[in-house]
């Protein structure tokens, strides 16, 4: 058995020689049974259990038993990503942005993570996570300016343009980043450059082509597809 | 001289192209069929760029993204395979051989695995030789 964090190794080894013994189960397997002792045992409970590190059924008494459980992540932990456009790992969760560069920032600008939403975590790492995120937010706000990514979309809205927004809203639909809302009074989807992340989902989408994504518009893409084709049946040409 | 196909591949920005970019940069020789396309995420390709692809002439569209959970955005790639199995359908409908659309997930580690797709699909594609909806469209047309 390992504990991580400073002094808590020390911690640990002082509290084994006090007579407190850390046992490990097996959750799958037999449970500890825990019975109350006779009179003539010298103590209150006994328990008897097949413990997982040495692979022993063993019986001890103890005049107390403490059950540490697993962290497990909130049950509603999917609905609240969702809504504000974050990941979650395998055991539900929420991801950083990077494990090293920006632990505390997530994929979506203005949502940051700290404490045991993470991982778990004992309070000196989560206040010192809470600090982190405070300081990253500080810095956010002192540059005085948000750059927002290059690749955004946008909607056409100019009239003289047939590729019209249609308002089907198809694109706010599929956004994980709800960054398109609608406007209702002009009957049209409109992008929140701030929020947008470029990946052109709402693009692909779109049935009448009227949210554009910058530097890969469809007309870019498919001149892309004939430059790239063209090219192929010249060299075909000269070859045969 | 031997059949060669050509492959029109749409690559994503943060997994495939990189893993792309790992095979070239390891060296690693792969068949010279494939042309390469960037975009920002696999959820960026649009039923219209495949067809289109075919149109000009294309034997065989190849579709990348990052492995299902790894999305940059979230879930592109899981509306890339939502619209992927729609376009299967519709392609060969069209007279379109199923095996030459494919959507593969490749990772940014995994350039060999990339290599290995490339050329294992100029295979596929040049036992079934040139396809034909190209030359169909201009008689039509």
């Amino acid at each position: 058995m390992r504990t991580f964090g400073k002094g808590c190794e020390e911690f640990y080894t002082l509290s084994s020689r006090k007579n407190i013994k850390f046992l490990m189960f097996d959750q799958e397997n037999e449970l500890p049974i825990i019975t109350k002792a006779a009179a003539d045992d010298n103590c209150d409970l006994l328990i008897e259990m097949n413990e997982k590190l040495s692979g022993k059924t063993i019986e001890i008494p103890a005049d107390m038993v403490i059950l540490m459980v697993g962290t497990e992540a909130h049950e509603n932990v999917k609905d609240i990503a969702h809504t504000v456009g974050i990941s979650i790992d395998g055991n539900a969760f929420f991801i950083e942005k990077h494990p090293k560069l920006d632990p505390v920032a997530t994929t979506t600008n203005g949502v940051y993570i700290v404490g045991t939403c993470q991982a778990p975590k004992d309070i000196p790492d989560s206040v010192a996570q809470a600090k982190a995120a405070a300081a990253r937010i500080l810095a956010t706000i002192a540059k005085g300016s948000v750059t927002v990514e290059v690749t955004t979309a946008f909607v056409n809205e100019e009239i003289f343009n047939e590729e019209i927004c249609c308002g089907c809203q198809t694109c706010i639909k599929v956004c994980p980043y709800t960054a398109i809302s609608f406007d209702a009074e002009k009957k049209v989807s409109v992008v929140n450059e701030i929020l947008c992340k470029g990946c052109g989902t709402c693009g692909s989408g779109c049935p009448t082509g009227a949210i554009k994504c910058r530097h890969f518009t469809d007309t870019q893409i498919i001149s892309e597809i004939e430059g790239l084709m063209s090219m192929s049946l010249l060299m075909d040409a000269q070859e045969s | 001289m031997s059949y060669k196909p050509t492959i029109v591949a749409f690559l994503c920005n943060w997994c495939s192209y990189t893993g792309a970019d790992l095979a070239g940069t390891s060296r690693m020789k792969y068949s010279p069929n494939i042309r390469v396309i960037r975009v920002m995420c696999s959820g960026r390709v649009e039923p219209t760029f495949v067809l289109k692809s075919f149109r000009e002439g294309a034997d065989a569209v190849l579709i990348c993204g990052c492995h299902p959970g790894d999305c940059h955005y979230h879930e592109g790639n899981y509306k890339c395979l939502r619209r992927y199995e729609l376009l299967q359908k519709y392609i060969q409908q069209m007279g379109i051989e199923k095996e030459r659309l494919r959507l593969e997930w490749v990772s940014a580690s995994e350039g060999k695995i990339f290599a290995e797709l490339v050329n294992e699909m100029t295979e596929t594609v040049a036992k079934l030789g040139p396809c034909t909806v190209r030359k169909v469209m201009e008689t039509i047309s």
